[in-house]
């Protein structure tokens, strides 16, 4: 049995909107992720970051290679097996929404009841056990419907639903491109301290590259021609690849800036 | 003398292949979604059970007063008047039992539920997938046909059948209750009259033919809501055409039934 939550080998992504030779011609990936690591994913605007985590969270097919979960190949996963997996990797983009039609509280525990994960009183007890951990969360806003409440609580619901699932990789892929900096960093405290604590690997994506390379314990950088992973933030500001030195030059990162 | 051929035959061709192609899918996409719903639980599924409901009160229940309005005017515009005017042939109760019971009532009742459920649907489905709501839940595993369409295609189909029953009831009570008391109270024996000549087998195609039509409406809104892409304006435009395709459906499936009749 595999010790690692997420695998690829030689992985690259398809591109929706493919306007050149990146899928034929690019780099390709090869990644473990064992149990509570943190990894900040980071490339130049024109890579696709998104397309890349989209691959690995089993949201497109990729292009070359393989990526697989617990040792399961999501390439090859019938609709039942697709739909468990799903629970496993709790994958928040920048379009997650909640359901405008279910409360803020259904919206929490649906997927959790589809998935007959626990029996429901329990589920709905976790759910709010797990936002009453959240501080700032206003719990007289449960049975709102979600256009009612503020963006700040909406934000938190989604990333609750997501947990309730019990995922073992989350990825994030420019989730917090709506929130406050400090909504943000609130959340991305949160995620990795249950990722830590509960034994899961984390995929972050943010434009923010301060805030993502503070809370994550590795760094991958996707680059146009190359690769390269990062076992922690020195190697990352250290390497003399003439794309990174440019990337931390435009986000006013390390010795370069 | 090719190109003539294609003038003449091309159009009409490519809108009847077109059209078959639209039913196809549509037919598909309902067998793939009540297969999805059978295939977790069966028809009592708690998960979905909520919305079933919900989709029955909204399209049922919160119809009624217009359906009792509705019921009561055409009630005095076709019951009242076929009495007035059969009466004296004789055949008075057929008539009314072929034409207010087997077709004006489903067909109204089919109207209504167009109007305000079958755009409701669309709107409604349409705006979940423009917004992403219906990705997201996807991406948790949730199967969206058991969750959100089966509900709402069942709960038309049954909602259709109610709503039927109690306009063609409100239709008929109210023409001869106003024929009873405008022109002869001999009139309210049609009360007896039509409860003496029901056969199992209308019955049976009354039931039949509204559960046909809820489950057209239910289907072709759904399958509209989900068509929308990623433009706003699509919204509309799903929702324009789900209605149309509906009450041509409903009316080829009528007509049909008809057919299966008279043979």
């Amino acid at each position: 049995m595999t010790k690692n939550l997420l695998e690829a080998k030689d992985f690259s992504p398809s591109y929706a909107d493919l306007t050149d030779d990146r899928e034929t011609n690019g780099p390709l990936l090869s990644l473990s992720l064992p149990p509570q690591t943190i990894t900040a994913v980071m490339g130049a605007a024109d890579v696709g970051v998104s397309a890349w985590l989209a691959g690995l969270a089993g949201v497109e097919d990729p292009h070359t290679g393989c990526v697989s979960v617990l040792g399961q190949d999501l390439a090859y996963l019938d609709k039942h097996a697709w739909q468990l997996m799903r629970t496993k990797i709790a994958y928040l983009g920048k379009h997650t929404r909640l359901m405008s039609v279910l409360s803020v509280l259904d919206n929490i525990v649906v997927p959790a009841l589809y998935h007959k994960l626990d029996e429901p009183k329990s589920i709905f007890a976790k759910a709010k056990r797990l936002l009453a951990e959240i501080e700032s969360f206003d719990m007289s806003v449960l049975h709102q419907l979600p256009d009612s409440i503020d963006r700040h609580t909406y934000g938190w619901t989604l990333i609750v639903r997501a947990l309730l699932l019990k995922p073992k990789v989350v990825i994030l892929d420019n989730f917090f491109r709506a929130y406050t900096k400090n909504d943000t960093e609130s959340m991305l405290q949160f995620i990795c301290s249950k990722v830590e604590r509960q034994s899961m690997a984390a995929l972050l994506y943010h434009h923010d590259l301060h805030l993502l390379l503070d809370h994550s314990t590795a760094s991958i950088f996707i680059g146009n021609d190359s690769i390269i992973e990062f076992q922690n933030n020195n190697e990352l500001l250290q390497c003399k690849n003439e794309e990174v030195i440019d990337f931390l030059r435009k986000n006013d990162m390390g010795p370069y800036e | 003398m090719s190109q003539v051929f294609n003038s003449i035959f091309g159009w009409p061709g490519s809108f009847v292949i077109r059209r078959l192609d639209y039913l196809v899918n549509v037919t598909t996409f309902v067998c793939f979604v009540l297969r999805d719903w059978f295939a977790r639980a069966g028809l009592i599924y708690r998960y979905s059970y909520r919305p079933l409901i919900t989709q029955i009160i909204f399209t049922g229940v919160d119809a009624l007063p217009t359906v009792v309005f509705l019921g009561f005017i055409t009630g005095f515009i076709l019951t009242f008047r076929m009495i007035e005017l059969f009466d004296s042939v004789g055949d008075a109760v057929t008539m009314l039992q072929y034409m207010i019971g087997l077709e004006i009532g489903p067909m109204m009742a089919a109207i209504i539920l167009i109007s305000r459920t079958a755009s409701a649907i669309t709107v409604d489905i349409g705006n979940m997938k423009l917004h992403k709501e219906i990705q997201s839940l996807e991406l948790m595993g949730v199967d969206i046909n058991e969750t959100l369409i089966a509900p709402r295609i069942l709960g038309v189909t049954i909602s259709q059948v109610v709503v039927a029953v109690y306009f063609t009831f409100v239709t008929l009570a109210s023409g001869i209750l106003l024929s009873g008391l405008l022109i002869s109270p001999d009139h309210y024996s049609y009360f007896l009259k039509l409860a003496d000549s029901a056969e199992p087998m209308m019955l049976l195609l009354f039931v039949v033919k509204n559960m046909l039509f809820g489950l057209t409406i239910g289907t072709v809104s759904c399958y509209h809501g989900l068509s929308v892409g990623t433009s706003a304006t699509e919204v509309p435009q799903q929702t324009q055409r789900a209605i149309v395709s509906i009450l041509i459906m409903l009316f080829i499936i009528d007509s049909v039934i008809v057919m299966v009749l008279l043979s």
